[in-house]
């Protein structure tokens, strides 16, 4: 086939971010390794012959919704297993809420200064949607619009998300 | 300041990104290879859909073709061929003209 030199240099273009995406929302690597994988699936499956330039969005909303299905599939694997009795209304306001990693220790009491490392456990320790958000508007450069696209969501959300996403970023960081 | 930290954030990122495991770029770079190797069966799927899809629309169109020649006229083109054959024999025109009153003939001559 024609693309598939195409495909190839798109996909290895953004495995690397992809998989950050992913186990970070994961916390678990192979988890976030069946995720890439199954996105990389999806996408060629259905988009291989889409036209290159929307090739980043069509992936990321893939990628996101593969994220937000293992977060689903988690949350009902938890709730049979009786770790938290959220009820099925609840399960929204989870998703939203869910913190991408247990709770977040105080990062300014790690060190003094913000480095690399320390930004990237406060992104780490965002909830899942200021998280994808975050990553997606600061990460890939993605517009409002484009965000919103990928995650399923309305761009008033998207500026909100990004809002308290960068509050407790600077939170975590002891900034203010 | 928030500016600060999502540059800060962003190349921090970059870094993450650039530091995977060895064990894990191979297992990406493996994922690569069978997506994109996945590329020919769905095109093969979609060739072979295609032409299934082109066998059956040729089949039906044959059995219109076969079907359509024993059917039976619409009226109305019935109609427009009685037309076309009036116009054109000029000999029995006057006949036709007077059809009406050959058939009263014929009715008074049958009653009488």
């Amino acid at each position: 086939m024609d693309n598939k030199d195409e495909l190839d240099k798109f996909l290895a273009g953004v495995e690397r971010k992809a998989f950050c995406h992913a186990e970070f929302a994961t916390k678990q690597t192979e988890e976030a390794l069946d995720i890439v994988q199954e996105t990389m699936l999806a996408f060629v499956s259905k988009y291989a012959n889409s036209p290159t330039t929307q090739w980043p969005a069509l992936f990321h909303r893939i990628l996101q919704n593969q994220i937000r299905d293992w977060y689903r599939r988690s949350a009902v694997r938890s709730r049979w297993r009786g770790w938290f009795g959220a009820d099925s209304d609840e399960h929204q306001s989870h998703l939203q809420n869910q913190p991408a990693q247990p709770a977040a220790e105080p990062l300014h009491q790690l060190a003094g200064e913000n480095t690399g490392r320390e930004l990237v456990e406060a992104i780490k320790q965002l909830p899942l949607r200021q998280q994808q958000a975050f990553l997606l508007r600061v990460w890939e450069g993605f517009t409002v619009k484009e965000t919103a696209k990928a995650m399923s969501c309305s761009e008033g959300s998207v500026k909100t998300h990004l809002n308290r996403a960068n509050s407790r970023i600077r939170e975590l960081l002891g900034d203010h | 300041m928030t500016d600060v930290i999502e540059k800060k954030a962003k190349d921090a990122l970059d870094e993450q990104a650039k530091q995977l495991s060895a064990q894990v770029s191979s297992s990406l770079r493996q994922a690569r290879y069978s997506a994109i190797d996945s590329v020919s069966e769905v095109e093969k799927d979609r060739f072979s859909w295609g032409l299934g899809g082109f066998a059956v629309t040729a089949f039906v169109a044959l059995l219109v073709l076969i079907w359509q020649p024993n059917s039976p006229l619409p009226a109305g083109n019935l109609l427009a061929v009685d037309d076309i054959n009036l116009v054109l024999s000029d000999d029995e025109i006057e006949l036709y003209e007077e059809l009406d009153f050959i058939t009263w003939l014929d009715e008074i001559e049958a009653a009488g």
